[in-house]
């Protein structure tokens, strides 16, 4: 078929190398039409433009002297060996393809002596379970080129006579300093040449992310936060917790690593949208809750609790409440022991303040009494416990003295 | 007259010397933790730590010295000494704690405190090195940013040759004592004071 007239220009061709990353520039010249759908098909090719070991189609809209952008990553470490990279178009439902551009290299100048030996990528952080191929420069001196992963030797895959591969699969965490590589070569300047992998431990999603209040002040959150991913060297510190508030828009990094306490403001609305994100430099994870403030509260325990005997069998308990005000109910739970064994169990529903009348106790017997409420109309939690310690009196004498 | 809060014995301070040297000089209280914490516990890596010694002054060269330029050295290089191990525990801040770093760096302090109340007995105060005077050496290469690998390894180095010089400098300080024993053998009075 008749080959399609415009050909793509590439502008630029550059090298992210930390990335392992290449960045294509280029324009269609000649293009007539105020923007046009269009196919692009980008060829990559490693050592030599026959070897060709990439070929990716890119559709988008073109606009008139529009410069476009693509990306690639190398599963190589771009220092190790040349690429070469070119581009073709086509219209976006058109029959032929353009003439290709010329080969562009992409390539990173790496200067090595003749006896020394360079590992790529330095200081390569990845996560847990993920692969990496890791590249050895030898200088043309060397020779019997020997590497060991911690004390496990590795085999290199030579990819041509002054380059050679390792590659590493599902790579295992072994210390947050890092794992080391280390290679010994014959004819060697330095005994040793090395490079040092991070592995993070693979950023977990907090578990068990909840808020509540005590107060109507402060929204006390937490939250499970997993694995701490921190490396060594200032490799990767530790990840970071932040709440974001959907209603309010306010967001705030928390300074530990498994609560932050939440300023509730004059102003505040009654249901709170919170996500919980942590993030490191490799992965971010988010959880959200949604829950209206009156459910999530937290009573405090009950105070000035009273234990009085009224005989040997009967003994009234009164306490009080922090409460809202008189339309607000507490469920408390009133609990009777006797040598640590709960006797007696009763629920009673309260305002500000209650009391509650143990009877059939046994006479001269110690017992302790316990109380704790929570938000009787939506549970979230009980109080934590107010107890009394108390004895019931002996009995009277059943008949009088026969004096 | 003893300074503040020095011993006014030298006897004592000098047995106390050379206890802290034994202990900074054992590379069990800190070079071997920092090999198990940095994965370098193997027969290649670990001769890898030994095979370029950074440099320390040299034992001979310690042994040169007269006892004011003695101290001196010592004072001046545990300084050095002391700033390395605080940017070495930055790396691992972060991270899980390094309790064998910390206690060496109080080591360090309390061996100079002591070098500073010798000099001080013999009156002979210490020269303060001027900020930038060039180190005798003990110091870390940080021309270029180097790979971490050879950080580690670097500081391997470093460490081994800190234990290296405590050795020596244990070693003189017992010879200053026997020393000092022969000669107040003979002269009791000041023995240690005449001996220059």
């Amino acid at each position: 078929g008749e080959t399609f007239q415009l050909t793509p220009e590439i502008l630029t061709v550059s090298v992210q190398s930390k990335l392992q990353q290449v960045n294509l520039q280029w324009t269609v010249p000649n293009l007539t039409h105020q923007e046009l759908k269009m196919v692009f098909q980008i060829e990559i090719s490693r050592i030599n433009t026959s070897n060709i070991i990439w070929v990716e189609n890119y559709s988008t809209t073109v606009k008139w002297n529009q410069v476009l952008h693509w990306n690639w990553k190398s599963e190589i470490p771009l220092e190790c060996v040349t690429h070469f990279i070119r581009i073709r178009a086509m219209e976006a439902d058109g029959k032929s393809w353009s003439n290709w551009s010329s080969w562009k290299e992409v390539s990173v100048q790496v200067s090595i002596a003749p006896n020394m030996l360079l590992i790529f990528p330095e200081n390569k952080l990845l996560e847990e379970g993920s692969n990496v191929t890791m590249c050895l420069l030898h200088g043309q001196y060397l020779y019997n080129v020997s590497c060991m992963l911690q004390e496990e030797p590795i085999l290199g895959e030579q990819l041509d006579s002054r380059v050679s591969l390792i590659k590493l699969n599902n790579v295992v965490f072994l210390s947050d300093s890092g794992t080391n590589i280390y290679c010994q070569a014959m004819n060697a300047t330095k005994k040793l040449f090395g490079t040092v992998l991070f592995v993070s431990k693979v950023l977990e999603e907090p578990k068990n992310f909840s808020c509540e209040t005590q107060d109507f002040k402060t929204l006390k959150c937490s939250w499970e936060p997993g694995v701490d991913t921190a490396l060594a060297w200032s490799q990767q510190d530790p990840q970071s917790y932040t709440l974001y508030e959907s209603f309010s828009g306010r967001r705030e990094v928390s300074d530990h690593r498994n609560s932050h306490n939440w300023k509730i403001t004059e102003d505040s609305q009654e249901t709170y949208n919170f996500t919980l994100t942590t993030e490191n430099k490799l992965r971010k994870r988010s959880v959200n809750i949604i829950f209206n403030l009156t459910h999530r509260v937290h009573q405090k325990a009950p105070h000035d609790v009273t234990l009085e005997t009224i005989d040997a069998t009967k003994a009234n308990m009164t306490w009080k409440v922090y409460s809202r005000g008189d339309n607000y109910l507490l469920l408390c739970q009133v609990e009777l022991q006797h040598e640590r064994e709960v006797i007696h169990e009763h629920k009673v529903s309260v305002h500000m303040s209650a009391s509650y009348l143990f009877s059939d106790l046994e006479p001269d017997t110690e017992y302790k009494a316990r109380v704790r409420c929570a938000d009787a109309n939506h549970f979230w939690k009980w109080s934590d416990w107010a107890q009394k310690e108390f004895s019931t009196p002996e009995a009277a004498p059943s008949q009088a003295l026969d004096v | 007259r003893a300074a503040r809060g020095c011993s006014s014995s030298s006897p004592q301070l000098l047995s106390q010397l050379q206890s802290q040297a034994n202990i900074t000089g054992d590379t069990g209280s800190l070079l071997e933790p920092y090999i198990h914490l940095q994965d370098l516990n193997t027969p290649t890596l670990r001769a890898a730590c030994t095979e370029y010694p950074v440099a320390f002054p040299s034992e001979d060269t310690l042994r040169a010295l007269s006892k004011p330029q003695f101290l001196n050295t010592v004072h001046a290089t545990l300084g050095r000494v002391w700033h390395q191990l605080g940017a070495l525990r930055q790396k691992f801040l972060k991270t899980r704690p390094f309790p064998a770093l910390e206690r060496a760096r109080w080591n360090i302090q309390g061996i100079r405190n002591n070098v500073y109340c010798m000099a001080q007995l013999l009156n002979h105060p210490l020269e303060i090195p001027k900020p930038t005077q060039p180190g005798s050496g003990a110091s870390m290469s940080t021309a270029t940013t180097p790979s971490i690998f050879q950080t580690k390894l670097d500081s391997c180095r470093f460490l081994w040759s800190y234990h290296s010089f405590m050795g020596s400098v244990g070693r003189v300080f017992r010879e200053w004592r026997d020393g000092s024993s022969r000669s107040r053998r003979h002269s009791p009075r000041h023995s240690l004071l005449r001996a220059w």
